[in-house]
C-alpha cells in the first residue's frame, strides 16, 4: 500500500468507520474484476459508503492524496468502470434508499444502490413504472439511467434523468436543475440557466460522483396492448415505425430480426461447448417461409377508447408499408418465447430475469451498437447483417428502436461466439471494427459499443470537455482507467 | 461434481459469471435478500459471485490461497439459494454454484488452510476415524424389508428424539424398515466440508453396503443425506443404480392420506413451517410437509413471508458448517426466528434435524420447545 493510500485508509477508518473500508486481499481481488473479466486491476481499497457525507470524506481524502476513484452503483460493475491499480473502488450497494416517489409530478429520487428490481416493485405499488433496461434486475436503476440509450420504453424521451446530486473531488456538493434553487425541489431538469445534468450523463464517473438522482417515472395506464406487425424487409419496418412514431400513436416500438426473436425459444443444453441449434444455422438474411424477416412490436397504452382506435390505425399504417398485422396467439403457436418476453416487458414493465445472458451456452456475446438517422439505419442493417453473416457465426441477432420521437434510432447487433474459438472471435471483432469505420465515415453514426475514442471526436468538443474535466477534477482521480483524459 | 475435477475444467464456467447479483435475492416483486452471508457482510465479496471472482483470481494467479479466502468459503451457509443462477450450470462438470464453493473448500483443505482450529481438528479426527466408519458400516444389518430407514448422523440428543418419533410413527403405520446402519454416514458432511479425499475413501468402503439398497425404498430423516445419496451419488460414485429415496414427510403424508395414521383430538394450535434448504431447493419437496401439517386435527398452518423457493436459511450451513462461524449462524437463525414470531404461531415446524438444532441453539432454554421436527409434531397428534 502506498503512503498516500495508507493515510487515506487510516483517516477514512476514523472518519466514516472502519467497517466501511475494506483492504483485505480477497475483497481487493474480488473487486479487481469487472463484468468483462479478462481485465484485472487490483484496487487498494474498497469502500462502502452509507451517506453523502461519507462520499464527501472519501473524495476529499482521495483528491488530497491523488488516489484514483472508480464507482460501482448497485453491484454489476460495467465495462466502463475500470478499477485503477492501487486505487479506490466505491461500492454504493449500501446506499440503496428510494428517497421519494412523487406520483403527482411523475418523478422519484433514488440513491445509486437502488436496484432496478426494487425500484420497479416500489413503483408498481403506486401504479407507476420507470425506464426498462436490457439488463439484469440487480443493476442500479440510476446507473442504467445514466447510460441513456440502454434504457428502453422511451420513444418519447431519450433520457430518464431529471436531476442529480453530485460530489466533486474537492467535496463540493452540486444539485442540478430545479433542485439547485433554494426550495431544492427536483421536479424539472431545465431552468433559466445552463443544464448541468448532461455533464454527468454517460460521464461514467469521470466528472463527479453521483450520490442521488431524480428520475422520470410514468403512470401505468389502464389499457395496454402490444400490436405486432410482420414485415418481409427491414426498410418497410423502419418506415412503419417512423410513421407511427411521428403520429404519436405508440409509447414504444422495437424492430426485431427473426434470428433474435426466434432465439427466445432456444433451450440451450448443458454441454461442454457452446451449441447452435439447427433452426438458427440458416442464413440470417433468409428466414424460413413461416417466419417474418422482421416483427415490429408497437406498444400502445392509455384510456381504453384511445388504445382500441390506435390499434386499428396501426393496422392501417402497417398495410401502407406492406406489413401484416400478426396476432399474439398466432405467433405464440410458432414462437412462444418472444411472446412471453414481450408480455413481461410491456404488460408487466419488468423482466425478472435477464433472459439472453442465459443463452451464454451458445457462447459469449460480442456486440455492436450505434445510433443513427433512420435512413442510415436502413443501410447499416444491410451492411452489418451481410458482413456478420459472412463470418459464418450464428445466430445473428439485432433489434432497433427509435428515441426522441424517432430523431435517432438505436441499432444493436450481436451474435454468440464460442469463447474457446479464438479465431472466430477475432474474426468477428475485426469485422465489427471494419463495420464501425465504415459506419462512422459513411453513415454519421454515434457509436455506443465499441465506443469511439473520445479524442477522435470533434476537436472543439473534446477540448472543451478536457477543460471542464481539468476544472472539476484537476488531479484526474475520477475513473482515470477509462482512459478518456490521459494526463 | 466429480471428486477429481480440476480447476482447468471449471475455468470456462467461472468466466460466465456476470456479477448480476441474481445469486443474492429472490423472486420479484418481493426481491427478498436471501444470501445469508451477503446479508451479514453487505459486500460483494461475500456472495456466490464474489467467491467466483476470487476463484478466477486463484486460477489466474492474481491471489494465493490464504486464510481470508478460507474464512469466506466456509462462511457460506451452502443454503443453495445461489443455485438460482442459470448460467453457471451451463458448462459441466459441476452443476451448481454451491458445487463450485465446495470445490474451493477442497482446494483449501488440500493446502492445509482451514477457517479455524475447529475445522482443522475435525479434519484430523475424520482422517483418524475412517476405521470407525468402516465398523459402523459393518454393523449394518442385512436388509430384509422393502424399506430401509436412513436416519442420519446421531450428533445429538435432539436427533435421537426425532429418530424415536419416527420409529413410533413407522410402527403405527405398519411399515417395517431395516435401519441402514447405526450412526449412518452418507458422506454429505465430508462433501460439504471439502474433505473430498476422505469422502473418496468412505465411499469406496461403503460401496458394498450401498449396493444392498438396490430395489429398496430408502426413508430419509435428513434432507442432506437424501439429497446427497439420491442426487450426488450418481455423479460422484458413478453407481449403476438409482437410490429410491423418500423423505419422512412424504411417508407421513401417504400414511395420513391412506388412513394408516389417524389424527388425535388435541388443543388447537397455530404452527409455521420452515422450508429446510436441502429439502426444498435441492429436492423440490415443498408441499408434502405442508399437507401433513394441514391434515392434523386442530393445527392451523400460518406461513412466514419467505417460503418455498424464496425461503431463508436457518443458519446451520450445509451439514452444519455453522459450527465454524457461530456468529453468522446465530445471526441468520435469529433473523429467521424473528420472521417466525411475526406470524404469531405457537410452534415452528421444520423437517431437518440441522434446522431444529440451529434454531434451538439461539433460543433461551424455556423457549426451545417451540421448535419441533415434523415427525415429532405428527407423533404427538396421531395414533
Amino acid at each position: 500500500m502506498s503512503a498516500g493510500l495508507a493515510t487515506v485508509y487510516e483517516e477514512l477508518c476514523s472518519k466514516i468507520g472502519a467497517e466501511k473500508v475494506k483492504n483485505d486481499d480477497a475483497t481487493l481481488v474480488c473487486y479487481g474484476y469487472n463484468v468483462a473479466v479478462p481485465w484485472f486491476y487490483k484496487p487498494g481499497l474498497v469502500i462502502l459508503p452509507e451517506s453523502r457525507e461519507d462520499v464527501v470524506e472519501i473524495l476529499q481524502l482521495a483528491n488530497n492524496n491523488k488516489i484514483p476513484v472508480t464507482v460501482m452503483s448497485a453491484g454489476m460493475m460495467p465495462i466502463h468502470s475500470l478499477p485503477s491499480e492501487g486505487g479506490i473502488v466505491i461500492d454504493f450497494r449500501n446506499m440503496d434508499k428510494i428517497l421519494e416517489i412523487n406520483t403527482g409530478s411523475n418523478y422519484a429520487t433514488v440513491e445509486p444502490g437502488v436496484t432496478y428490481a426494487d425500484f420497479t416493485a416500489a413503483l408498481h405499488e403506486k401504479g407507476f413504472r420507470c425506464h426498462i433496461p436490457t439488463a439484469p434486475s440487480g443493476t442500479s436503476a440510476l446507473g442504467i439511467a445514466l447510460l441513456k440509450p440502454n434504457g428502453s420504453l422511451a420513444t418519447r424521451q431519450l433520457d430518464p434523468i431529471v436531476n442529480v446530486e453530485v460530489i466533486l473531488p474537492d467535496g463540493t456538493v452540486v444539485h442540478t436543475g430545479s433542485a439547485a434553487y433554494p426550495g431544492g425541489e427536483p421536479y424539472s431538469r431545465y431552468t433559466s440557466y445552463p443544464d448541468l445534468n448532461g455533464l454527468f450523463c454517460y460521464a461514467l464517473g469521470t466528472m463527479g460522483v453521483i450520490t442521488r438522482a431524480t428520475l422520470r417515472i410514468y403512470p401505468i395506464n389502464e389499457s395496454r396492448t402490444i400490436h405486432l406487425t410482420a414485415f418481409d424487409n427491414f426498410e418497410s419496418a423502419v418506415n412503419f415505425v417512423r410513421d407511427v412514431t411521428n403520429h404519436n400513436l405508440a409509447e414504444h416500438n422495437v424492430i426485431w430480426n427473426w434470428q433474435f426473436y426466434r432465439s427466445y425459444d432456444i433451450d440451450v443444453p448443458k454441454n461442454d461447448s457452446p451449441y447452435v441449434p439447427e433452426e438458427l444455422l440458416d442464413d440470417p438474411t433468409s428466414p424460413p417461409d413461416d417466419l417474418p424477416y422482421n416483427i415490429v412490436t408497437t406498444f400502445i397504452s392509455g384510456y381504453e377508447e384511445m388504445t382500441s382506435v390506435a390499434v386499428k390505425v396501426c393496422a392501417q399504417v402497417a398495410k401502407k408499408y406492406g406489413g401484416k398485422a400478426l396476432s399474439m396467439e398466432e405467433l405464440e403457436k410458432k414462437c412462444p418465447g418472444p411472446v412471453r418476453a414481450w408480455k413481461q416487458f410491456y404488460m408487466d414493465y419488468h423482466q425478472p430475469k435477464w433472459e439472453h445472458n442465459k443463452k451464454y451456452g451458445l457462447g459469449l456475446v460480442p456486440m455492436w451498437i450505434v445510433q443513427a438517422r433512420h435512413d442510415n439505419v436502413i443501410e447499416i442493417e444491410k451492411m452489418t447483417t451481410k458482413a456478420i453473416s459472412e463470418t459464418g457465426v450464428r445466430p445473428v441477432c439485432y433489434y432497433v428502436q427509435p428515441f426522441d420521437f424517432g430523431r435517432a434510432m438505436l441499432f444493436r447487433i450481436f451474435t454468440f461466439v464460442d469463447p474457446d474459438n479464438h479465431e472466430l472471435m477475432g474474426k468477428v471483432m475485426s469485422t465489427y471494427k471494419e463495420l464501425m469505420d465504415v459506419a462512422l465515415a459513411k453513415y454519421g453514426v454515434s457509436a455506443v459499443a465499441p465506443p469511439q475514442p473520445l479524442n477522435q471526436l470533434d476537436n472543439g468538443y473534446y477540448d472543451m470537455l478536457k477543460r471542464i474535466k481539468k476544472a472539476l477534477d484537476p488531479n484526474n482521480i475520477l475513473n482515470p482507467a477509462r482512459g478518456w483524459f490521459p494526463d | 461434481m466429480k471428486l477429481d475435477t480440476s480447476f482447468d475444467e471449471i475455468q470456462g464456467t467461472l468466466l460466465l459469471c456476470l456479477r448480476c447479483r441474481e445469486c443474492t435475492w429472490g423472486d420479484w416483486p418481493n426481491n427478498y435478500r436471501l444470501c445469508p452471508i451477503h446479508n451479514y457482510h453487505k459486500i460483494y465479496t461475500s456472495s456466490a459471485g464474489g467467491i467466483i471472482s476470487i476463484m478466477i483470481g486463484l486460477s489466474q494467479g492474481k491471489i494465493d490461497y490464504n486464510q481470508a479466502i478460507a474464512d469466506l468459503a466456509y462462511q457460506c451457509r451452502l443454503c443453495g439459494f445461489c443455485n438460482v443462477c442459470e448460467v453457471i450450470p451451463l458448462r459441466p462438470p459441476h452443476n451448481s454454484t454451491t458445487d463450485l464453493i465446495r470445490f474451493l473448500r477442497y482446494q483449501l483443505v488440500k493446502r492445509g488452510i482451514y477457517p479455524g482450529e475447529g475445522l482443522k481438528k475435525l479434519h484430523e479426527a475424520v482422517k483418524k476415524d475412517s476405521e470407525c466408519m468402516e465398523n459402523a458400516i459393518k454393523s449394518s444389518a442385512d436388509q430384509k424389508c422393502d424399506y430401509v430407514l436412513f436416519a442420519g448422523c446421531r450428533e445429538n440428543s435432539e436427533q435421537q428424539n426425532i429418530e424415536r418419533a419416527i420409529a413410533q410413527l413407522l410402527d403405527r403405520c405398519g411399515i417395517k424398515a431395516d435401519v441402514f446402519a447405526h450412526d449412518n454416514y452418507c458422506g454429505s458432511t465430508l462433501y460439504d466440508m471439502g474433505f473430498w479425499d476422505e469422502l473418496n475413501t468412505l465411499l469406496q468402503k461403503q460401496s458394498a453396503a450401498i449396493a444392498k439398497l438396490r430395489g429398496k425404498e430408502v426413508i430419509f430423516t435428513s434432507p442432506h443425506c437424501q439429497e446427497f445419496m439420491t442426487k450426488k451419488y450418481p455423479t460422484i460414485v458413478q453407481q449403476s443404480f438409482e437410490i429410491k429415496g423418500k423423505h419422512i414427510s412424504e411417508v407421513l403424508l401417504d400414511a395420513l392420506t391412506s388412513g394408516k395414521l389417524q389424527g388425535k383430538n388435541k388443543e388447537n394450535i397455530k404452527v409455521s413451517y420452515h422450508d429446510p434448504c436441502y429439502l426444498g431447493r435441492e429436492l423440490g419437496i415443498y408441499d408434502a410437509p405442508r399437507k401433513v401439517i394441514s391434515s392434523l386435527k386442530g393445527v392451523e398452518l400460518i406461513e412466514m413471508k419467505r417460503i418455498r423457493e424464496n425461503s431463508y436459511c436457518c443458519g446451520a450451513g450445509g451439514s452444519n458448517t455453522g459450527k465454524s462461524f457461530p456468529e453468522i449462524s446465530q445471526s441468520v437463525a435469529k433473523d429467521r426466528l424473528a420472521e417466525f414470531k411475526e406470524t404469531g404461531a405457537d410452534l415452528l415446524i421444520t423437517a431437518c434435524p440441522h434446522c431444529k438444532e440451529t434454531f434451538q441453539n439461539v433460543l433461551p432454554e424455556k423457549e426451545k420447545a417451540i421448535v419441533k421436527d415434523i415427525s415429532e409434531l405428527v407423533c404427538e397428534r396421531t395414533c
